[in-house]
């Protein structure tokens, strides 16, 4: 039955070539048969691939390991929601979903009639449907998830248990379907241009997806980190290594592009400069994906080497000289309506132009910093290996500035120079920068710990960005009226259903103006992240049965340990108290899982988070007699301050996306 | 008009001045933080060295010894391609890293000590990927 499966990635690769065909004659043709036609195709090619995710998933159900793919990653003891996740836990899994959330972007852009009325929808469907036939030809010639053995084996082997976590379950998906979304605005991009209308709704378009899969990806990125916090027990979420790099420069190119939007929506500028940031983050995404499957760069992630990575590698080229044929080609379209005059170097416009290249900077030196071995062996013929103090030197001061830019830019107005007002009430939020850097020295932050200069600094800059954007949140001109509203609306009695959607409405319109919302919760990473790099402390505990310790604020005692045995793995935890300051006592149980059959030990650190830092408890082991309620127990205490707010950053930035692409009725501006 | 090239000069000054200092800031760090890498042979040909290098290994399952009392981890690596057989000994004064197993993957960073030892000031287990079952 699974063969079905097999079936239906051919017929998902054959419509998707007939659904780009049958668009560009939709396009040169303005017939709306040859729409009618590619509207079917895309939904055929949807189900087709629907068809070919729900024969994996009745196969990883099945436990069908005649399948390798179900062999590799499940076995007949994991746990029904791990086998569901074992979909995309493998590459073969992850092209196939990768490919249907292709299909899915696809049909959300062109599957309804009344698009199709825009200029530009024909083409962007045949490049969507391109891209999407591109990720079933690769699934069929190279990386086949329905692949068989001629005998079924009788135990598969299962799924790492490192990887049996939530956030790793959730995690892959969510950078995959950011990676799928981004093909939307490429697709756009290059419609725009072939049909020569780069017109208001098209930008509207453009922008609206490009939110979308930014804010994708950065939650894909954010859970990743949340994962190997919570489960490789090095007390650190994030190592420079150049699977994640992969991911992160696409993100910061996007980021670059949203910016630079801004400055097309307004005043018609910098059209070349955002299409090449489009296809730039669209081949990023296909170089992630090379990076991450050839094998060629050193990582700590050991991936199975395949020629997947080869066609991704080809696709690149490809695309890039289809953009820049286009732009040649649409060269007077670009040129025209454009307002050439570069605003005051303190305007707001100058302030998106300065982040939008301070991010693709930033980019570019993680790309260099990742490529740095490759060129370094291809030169020298000797492998070479980058440190991670080369990013901490170099993208962390920029990430640093591009944070001082989020504040200043609040100040600056559109097309024009800073008031004599504005210049007065800067001075607020710039004092309250200056005076926590200060406080934070007097109270001895910054003494003792080399290099916890810099870190004052950025405490400083975060509280003058953090009382800029409250100041515009509460100040903003749209937020004023909206307030105006609701206390008209308390005046005429509605009901509580009306009152609560003005209250919504009050909320969003003070939130996402500007994505005050989405600059605030970067503010809160960079607090989270500066904290727990520069003061993260560590202490080395060893406790007999009983025995209670002093660790900077917080009493430690050992209450002896548990020994669990399970079919599969044998589990020893210690059982900790942690109080502070005689009270808020936590329970905490760190513990060692040893899965035998496989060899595999597993660390479960204990974490008590609270707003201030966590206290991140690694047991490295037992000795004596638990069972005799005499053992002795080795700890590895790491308190990370602040480091809740890197996640309470990412929810809220996860929120404030989801207001700005929510649809609004009254859209203004 | 003028006013407008003036300004646009003035931008791009500004811009070549950050961008050189980027570039200056890549070079520097990137020269500071590049190691070679060398096969265990070579290490153990080199010597007695102050010097921080790369290695690259595969762990021999029956040699790692975790010492949790004094928190010292010590085990042997071998040349991950098979050429060559010496066994060089490492000792690293941390955790025992889960991903540390026999014929694991490992990346050392530290130096060759005269006592004919290698100590790692940072070890590199290749992780589980997160696409693959081990």
């Amino acid at each position: 039955m699974t063969e079905a499966g097999f079936w239906a990635m051919i017929v998902t690769l054959l419509v998707s070539l007939y659904t780009m065909a049958v668009a560009i004659l939709a396009g040169t043709h303005k017939s709306s048969a040859f729409g009618r036609g590619a509207r079917t195709g895309i939904l055929v090619s949807f189900i087709s691939s629907s068809v070919s995710m729900a024969m994996l998933l009745v196969a990883l159900l099945r436990r069908d390991f005649t399948l390798r793919y179900v062999y590799a990653h499940t076995n007949t003891h994991l746990p029904l929601a791990y086998t569901v996740s074992a979909l995309w836990a493998g590459q073969e899994g992850s092209l196939l979903l990768w490919l249907w959330f292709a299909c899915l972007m696809t049909a959300l852009v062109g599957a309804r009639r009344r698009n199709w009325d825009a200029p530009f929808i024909p083409y962007t469907v045949a490049t969507a449907a391109l891209a999407q036939g591109f990720l079933a030809l690769v699934l069929v010639v190279a990386s086949n998830p329905f692949a068989r053995f001629p005998m079924a084996p009788l135990q598969g082997r299962g799924l790492n248990p490192l990887l049996q976590n939530i956030w790793m379950v959730m995690h892959p998906p969510a950078v995959l379907v950011g990676y799928a979304a981004y093909a939307v605005p490429f697709a756009l991009a290059i419609g725009g241009l072939a049909a020569g209308d780069l017109s208001a709704t098209w930008l509207r378009r453009v922008r609206y997806w490009s939110l979308l899969a930014w804010l994708l990806l950065g939650v894909g990125i954010i859970m990743g980190a949340w994962w190997a916090y919570l489960e490789l027990s090095w007390g650190g979420y994030w190592g420079w290594d150049p699977v994640e790099n992969a991911s992160l420069i696409p993100w910061l190119t996007g980021t670059a592009l949203l910016h630079s939007l801004a400055m097309q929506r307004r005043r018609g500028a910098f059209k070349r400069w955002n299409v090449w940031l489009i296809a730039l983050t669209f081949v990023l995404c296909y170089l992630a994906t090379f990076i991450t499957r050839s094998g060629v760069i050193q990582s700590v992630h050991a991936f199975a080497r395949s020629p997947v990575g080869t066609y991704f590698l080809i696709a690149i080229p490809v695309c890039l000289i289809a953009t820049s044929y286009l732009l040649e080609r649409r060269r007077t379209l670009l040129d025209a309506r454009q307002d050439q005059t570069l605003p005051s170097l303190t305007s707001r416009e100058a302030g998106l132009i300065g982040t939008s290249l301070l991010m693709v900077g930033t980019g570019a030196i993680v790309l260099v910093g990742m490529l740095l071995p490759v060129g370094i062996e291809l030169v020298q013929r000797r492998q070479v290996g980058l440190s991670t103090d080369f990013f901490n030197r170099t993208v962390v001061p920029l990430l640093q500035i591009i944070v001082l830019f989020i504040g200043v830019c609040v100040w600056l107005p559109w097309s024009g120079r800073p008031t004599q007002q504005t210049r007065q009430r800067i001075v607020i939020p710039a004092l309250i920068g200056i005076n926590t850097s200060l406080i934070l020295q007097l109270i001895g932050l910054g003494g003792p710990v080399l290099g916890s200069a810099p870190a004052i600094l950025s405490f400083g800059i975060a509280a003058f960005v953090l009382s800029s954007l409250i100041w515009a949140m509460l100040s903003s001109p749209s937020a004023r009226s909206a307030s105006i509203d609701t206390d008209a609306s308390d005046k005429q009695q509605k009901g509580m259903r009306d009152r609560l959607k003005d209250i919504g409405r009050w909320v969003q319109r003070r939130t996402i103006r500007s994505g005050n919302l989405v600059h605030l919760s970067m503010v809160l990473i960079a607090v989270g992240v500066c904290g727990s790099s520069v003061y993260q402390r560590e202490a080395q505990l060893r406790l007999a049965h009983g025995e209670t310790t002093r660790v900077g604020p917080y009493t430690i005692t050992y209450h002896g340990a548990q020994i669990d045995d399970s079919p599969l793995r044998r589990r020893v935890s210690a059982e900790i108290i942690v109080t502070q300051g005689g009270r808020s006592m936590t329970f905490l149980q760190p513990a060692q899982d040893l899965y035998p059959e496989i060899d595999q030990r597993v660390t479960r650190v204990a974490i008590r988070s609270r707003l201030d830092g966590d206290l991140y408890v690694i047991l490295t082991g037992i000795e004596g007699h638990p069972e005799a309620g005499a053992s002795i127990a080795n700890l590895r205490i790491l308190h990370n301050p602040l480091i809740i707010w890197i996640w309470i950053g990412g929810t809220l930035m996860l929120i404030g996306g989801l207001l700005a692409l929510w649809p609004q009725k009254s859209r203004h501006g | 008009m003028i006013k407008a090239t003036r300004r646009k000069s003035k931008l791009l000054i500004g811009m070549l001045v950050v961008s050189l200092a980027v570039i200056y800031l890549v070079v520097t760090a990137a020269r500071g933080a590049t190691a070679y890498y060398v096969t265990v042979a070579e290490v153990m040909e080199q010597g007695p060295s102050t010097r921080p290098v790369r290695v690259a290994g595969e762990a021999l399952g029956d040699t790692i010894a975790w010492n949790t009392k004094d928190n010292v981890l010590s085990f042997d690596v071998v040349d991950a391609d098979g050429v060559d057989a010496r066994i060089l000994s490492v000792i690293h004064h941390g955790p025992r890293p889960d991903m540390l197993r026999d014929g694991a993957s490992v990346v050392l960073e530290g130096r060759y000590t005269d006592q004919g030892v290698f100590e790692a000031n940072r070890l590199l287990l290749q992780c589980p990927s997160k696409y693959e079952a081990p």
